[in-house]
């Protein structure tokens, strides 16, 4: 494919700049409503900027970007359709479609199926799509900065809990897929409630057990704050970092270097979670369409904004408890100096944006998860679940307990994980032998053609 | 904040608990690995492998001073190491009694043992629970325990109904008592019973701008609430009514271990919260609650299982029975002197209870306790070796016509038996004789005559239907094609044991009464 | 005073005007504050409604679904109730667990049993309304005994190192694993007791 190079510059400046700019936005927002409202009014700014702008802005752009990926991925062009007024002459990359599905959304008739249980059914894209939303509240999205005379927190809420928030939001979810299945009084839509909620169960378990090591290793459940998970990735491991001039660097306790385990739990655990490809048997588009099968208009928009917000949120989750925050693997120290008390907000946009940019990668990676790996069948889910993932996640407590009981400056786990991550990296580089790997071949994709393809290159062409 | 020390001085008291959990566990553990023909024999030694362990335990601890333990949520007392150690004896004879049972029924996994185990674990730690959470959780967790074993053979209507019976009440029994126990934190703003006693004088004496007691009916919501729950515990009328149907639709060993363990932990907590509470609030009414529980108990309990043809309903109706006798000897624990102002049935002057009378009753209830457990596990267990699998769906395993002609059949079950039914019946020379002398001396000397009479009066009727057994072993012919029962070394072991315990005892009490001989029971701050 | 978990409820007390005075409900702290309520109290009596009425709902909604969900909002009425205690790792526990992992199951159990939506007809008899007295004495009794309680303010409602920290997880968990460490094994055997003796029952064949 023929590279755009303006496309390509033109995406490498604006994104960054656009996130750069929000963020700024949010710190002196936050610190004139701290000077003329009252202390702690920021969060009041919070609220409506990251949940309302950044959250729904980037969750709105991934029903668009993940079309694109796709069809990427399969040499497809992708949607290209819908054009702008005086603009007929370019497609603008799809972006048109944003506008033309909301409006297709919101313009179609809410349709209420005969004998449904009309409140219920009317709830549950609001029990969707609720909790997933407000999970992004406990997630620090840039360091804390003194603005105006008054510390500005990143955060929208830091309850000293925040996990559990976490964790007791998350669970909620389930409720909207559940009711949606059962009250659309249709067969189909109430297997995919029921499968929706067996998975979602079953999967909780991990999901609390992949962050238990994390919890032990930095003795907190807050995410945010100066004790929190997010800010405490900031500082290096003792003794494991110098100077290179001005700018310091080291080995960062970055949860995923102390438990590339948990990472890979939580992180598949919540994936199941957000009901995607590989794990969508409760959608399960060629099978039985899903809980959501007699919604129409802007409630099915609830529940398919509904997946995106979760997708970007997970990733918020992800960057706020493995990936360091907002925060740099090295030089957060010199970065901080460069700038003069009255322009500490500087700094903490330049890091609000590192944040929104890990989170844009993180979605990308999603994305190509959900249109590489082919389904999983029921049984596989549940076996994933209980028989692989809760086994690790046992595991994994223990043996980080142990390491942080017999070192607490978590250099043990840092080199446990090290290894762990080098071993994980040398299984991935390992080729499969050739004769299991035409096993494997057999198994998930059908019969190999004459031309070596696969049989699941047949990909839902209705999806736009 | 101080982050408190533990020694181990602090563990010793629940080490049989953690000796029959690791049993249970390895049990549970080696299951995985079993085909589903391997022999399990094993599984109940082991099981009693861990009781003998735990209650050697339990006698050492019987000796150490008494003291409060883990931060004051526990006590180590005599008191509750004899519980212990009637509980390990009681388990450790359900579980080999269960090994035939189970086999005879291809029934026989790890996790029943386990299930056996886990509750003896929750009976020994109720009997040193010294708070109310405490309390609560550990009732729960041989509830559960046997709830669920109660439901283990679910072939049948019986099984279930008397599984979901025992679930159903028991749960509306534990929510009572937490209702109560929640309304007596609400007075004292603690839930440890030794502060909660101080408390509660206290609470009871404020007194509002109108001079009224603000407090006093919910201390005394409290204390209706969380006796009903025990009452419930203990199989006391009127809260008996599950007993029957839930005894009966157990497997046998299991609702000997329910008659024995279950009751006897129930009791020993139901002591150690009356006896720290109860006279903080008012001599006269814990008095006349347990005389009145104690007086319908003896007799609805014995009334009822008069007429009964079913040997194992029998059993459980005379478990009620002994329940109330036990009752009596609560009721003399707080006799009062002669301000009474209500006796119940009381012909002489009461002399109310002190100091060495206190430990009398004590070491009487122990004693009853641990004779009752020998004894009603042996009846229970001549019932397993009996009764066969095919007979259950027809309603007629526990026939009296079962036992008929068993003295020329097998005069070795027979002779077993009829120990067990003179033991139950108070008959010298067994364990049941002396249990009831030194209980209802105990109750005699606190004046509460008139209700030792009608507790003697009730026993004699008691006889009546305990004897019956033995007259149909010798004296009716076996009916016609009667199946001679399957003979299983565990089964036969644990009757010999029990038999020659139960004699044993009866014949020389002085060891176990020497063993209780100490000045203080059960442990006061 | 309000327990500021978020960070940016105001501490403002609304003073109610003239006519509304009488509506003022005495709570139960605070007996001599002059009529006023602070947001402390306005939430109390919004959660306090609000528990109650979803509480009815789970015994008066005839369709078991929409009696569950309403024990859901119960649940999270009840954890904002917490939250006014200073109870507020208790409440996010309460949401997590109650309403998160055991309502769902709940739900899934009535979906997948499928139980129809009219329950069987209710008829008047000798033990019910023998227990319909019960409960009425019973209630009549705790209206009472809660009636008749005094109302004083919590010995150490002033002392705000005592407030900063209380009811935070960290106290929680100090607490729940030192001092209260052999309930909370207890409560540890209690569960892996439910598991086994869940599974037994369950089984169809062991």
């Amino acid at each position: 494919m023929r590279l755009r190079w303006n496309v390509i510059i033109g995406s490498l400046t604006i994104i960054p700049g656009l996130l750069f700019g929000g963020v700024a936005t949010g710190y002196l927002l936050g610190g004139l409503a701290d000077k003329h409202l009252f202390v702690g009014a920021h969060h009041l700014v919070n609220v409506v900027l990251l949940l309302l702008v950044f959250v729904m802005v980037i969750a709105t752009a991934l029903t668009l970007a993940e079309r694109k990926w796709s069809a990427m991925m399969q040499n497809r062009i992708g949607p290209n359709r819908a054009r702008l007024p005086f603009l007929e002459n370019s497609a603008l990359s799809g972006v048109p479609h944003v506008i033309t599905d909301v409006l297709k959304l919101l313009t179609k008739e809410a349709f209420i199926p005969k004998d449904a249980s009309k409140l219920l059914f009317n709830l549950a894209p609001m029990l969707a799509f609720a909790p997933v939303f407000a999970l992004f509240a406990i997630v620090p999205a840039g360091p804390t900065v003194n603005v105006f005379g008054f510390d500005i927190e990143m955060v929208a809420a830091n309850p000293d809990f925040g996990l559990l928030y976490l964790f007791g939001i998350a669970s909620l979810a389930v409720y909207g897929t559940s009711l949606a299945g059962w009250s659309s009084n249709n067969k189909f839509a109430l297997l995919g409630g029921v499968r929706a909620s067996s998975q979602m169960i079953s999967y909780e378990v991990a999901l609390g057990l992949g962050l238990v090591g994390m919890m032990i290793a930095f003795s907190t459940v807050q995410l945010g704050g100066p004790a929190g998970m997010s800010d405490l990735q900031s500082h290096y491991l003792p003794g494991w970092s110098t100077y290179l001039g001005p700018i310091d660097v080291g080995v960062p306790q970055w949860g995923f270097l102390l438990q590339p385990a948990g990472f890979i739990l939580f992180f598949a655990a919540a994936f199941a979670e957000t009901k995607r490809a590989p794990f969508d048997v409760p959608e399960g588009e060629s099978e039985i369409i899903g809980y959501f099968v007699e919604y129409s208009g802007m409630q099915f928009g609830l529940f398919m904004i509904a997946e995106f917000v979760e997708v970007v949120v997970l990733s918020g989750v992800l960057i706020a408890i493995f990936f360091g925050g907002p925060y740099l693997p090295f030089g957060n120290l010199w970065l901080k100096s460069l700038f003069g008390p009255d322009w500490q907000w500087l700094y903490g946009s330049i890091l609000g944006t590192v944040f929104w940019l890990k989170v844009v990668l993180l979605c990308y990676l999603q994305l190509a998860i959900r249109w590489t790996f082919p389904r999983f069948r029921y049984d596989q889910i549940q076996t994933l679940g209980w028989k692989i993932l809760l086994p690790i996640g046992l595991a994994n407590v223990f043996i980080s307990g142990a390491l942080i009981l017999w070192d607490p400056s978590l250099k043990a786990l840092a080199i446990a994980g090290g290894i762990e991550i080098l071993v994980l990296v040398a299984l991935t580089l390992t080729p499969t032998p050739a004769k299991s790997r035409a096993d494997a071949h057999i198994g998930h994709h059908g019969p190999v053609d004459e031309h070596g393809h696969g049989a699941d290159h047949a990909l839902p062409a209705g999806h736009h | 904040m101080t982050i408190p020390e533990f020694t181990m001085a602090d563990f010793w008291p629940v080490i049989p608990a953690g000796i029959l959990t690791a049993a249970a566990i390895v049990l549970m553990i080696s299951e995985v690995f079993l085909g589903a023909a391997a022999s399990r024999t094993y599984q109940s030694l082991l099981s009693v492998l861990a009781c003998v362990l735990a209650g050697a335990v339990a006698l050492m601890n019987m000796t150490d001073t008494p003291r409060a333990v883990l931060q004051g949520y526990a006590v180590m007392d005599p008191f509750s190491s004899f519980l212990t150690l009637v509980v390990c004896v009681g388990t450790g004879l359900a579980a080999l009694l269960a090994a035939g049972f189970l086999q005879h029924r291809n029934a026989e996994r790890g996790e029943f043992y386990a299930l056996m185990l886990f509750a003896a674990a929750g009976m020994t730690l109720l009997g040193l629970s010294n708070e109310f959470i405490t309390l609560f959780v550990n009732l729960e967790v041989l509830s559960v325990a046997t709830y669920a074993l109660t439901a283990w053979l679910r072939r049948g209507s019986r099984p279930s109904e008397g599984a979901f019976k025992y679930f159903i009440l028991g749960a509306f029994a534990a929510a009572l008592m937490l209702y109560g126990a929640a309304l007596l934190y609400g007075a004292t703003g603690t839930t440890h019973l030794t502060d909660m006693a101080a408390k509660l004088r206290a609470a009871l004496a404020e007194t509002d701008a109108s001079g009224g007691h603000p407090k006093q009916m919910l201390i005394y919501a409290g204390f209706l609430l969380v006796g009903a729950g025990f009452a419930f515990k203990v199989a006391a009328v009127p809260f008996h009514m599950w007993t029957p149907d839930v005894y009966e639709g157990a497997p046998t060993p299991v609702t000997a271990l329910m008659s024995a363990g279950v009751k006897a932990a129930a009791f020993v907590a139901l002591v150690r919260v009356f006896m720290a509470l109860g006279p903080a609030v008012d001599p006269q009414l814990p008095f006349i609650a347990f005389s009145v529980l104690a007086l319908l108990t003896m007799v609805v309990g014995n009334l009822l299982a008069l007429p009964q043809r079913n040997v194992k309903r029998m059993l459980a109706y005379s478990s009620i029975a002994h329940a109330g006798y036990l009752l009596l000897g609560v009721a003399a624990l707080f006799a009062v002197g002669k301000d009474a102002k209500v006796g119940v049935l009381s012909s002489t002057p009461l002399v109310g209870i002190s100091g060495s009378m206190q430990s009398d009753v004590y070491q009487g209830i122990l004693f009853y306790l641990l004779g009752y457990t020998v004894t009603a596990i042996g009846a229970f267990g001549t019932i397993v070796a009996l009764e066969r699998r095919e007979d259950e769906t027809k309603g007629n395993a526990w026939d009296l016509d079962r036992f008929a002609g068993l003295g020329s059949r097998k005069p070795g079950w027979a002779l077993a038996m009829t120990v067990f039914m003179l033991s139950l019946g108070g008959v010298p020379p067994t364990v049941g004789f002396i249990g009831k002398v030194l209980l209802f001396r105990a109750a005699v000397d606190a004046g509460l005559l008139g209700l030792s009479i009608v507790g003697m009066l009730a026993s004699a009727a008691g006889v009546y239907y305990y004897l019956r057994v033995v007259v149909y072993m010798y004296m009716r012919p076996a009916p016609e094609g009667a199946l001679v029962p399957e003979r299983r070394w565990t089964t036969e072991l644990a009757l010999v044991a029990t038999a020659a315990g139960t004699v044993l005892f009866g014949v020389l009490p002085g060891p176990i009464t020497a063993l209780l001989q100490r000045t203080d029971m059960l442990f006061h701050r | 005073m309000v327990v500021d978990v978020v960070g940016f409820l105001p501490h403002a007390t609304i003073h109610l005007p003239g006519p509304f005075r009488y509506l003022w409900l005495q709570p139960i702290c605070c007996a001599n504050s002059p009529p006023r309520m602070s947001p402390e109290q306005i939430l109390f009596w919004v959660f306090a409604v609000a528990t109650v009425f979803s509480a009815l709902g789970v015994v008066v909604l005839k369709n078991p679904i929409a009696s569950a969900m309403s024990l859901v909002a119960t649940f999270f009425f009840l954890a904002g109730i917490y939250v006014l205690l200073w109870a507020h790792t208790v409440a996010a526990l309460q949401v997590l667990v109650y309403a998160g992992a055991i309502m769902v199951l709940f739900l899934f159990v009535i979906m997948l049993l499928s139980i129809n939506d009219v329950g069987p007809a209710v008829q008047l008899s000798f033990s019910r309304l023998l227990g319909a007295v019960a409960t009425a004495a019973l209630l009549a009794a705790l209206v009472l005994a809660f009636r008749k309680l005094p109302t004083s303010d919590l010995a150490w409602a002033n002392d705000p190192a005592r407030l900063a920290s209380f009811g935070s997880i960290k106290e929680v968990g100090a607490i729940m694993y030192t001092q209260w460490l052999f309930p909370f094994e207890a409560v540890s055997l209690l569960l892996l007791v439910a598991i086994v003796g869940a599974v037994v029952v369950a089984k169809s064949r062991i």
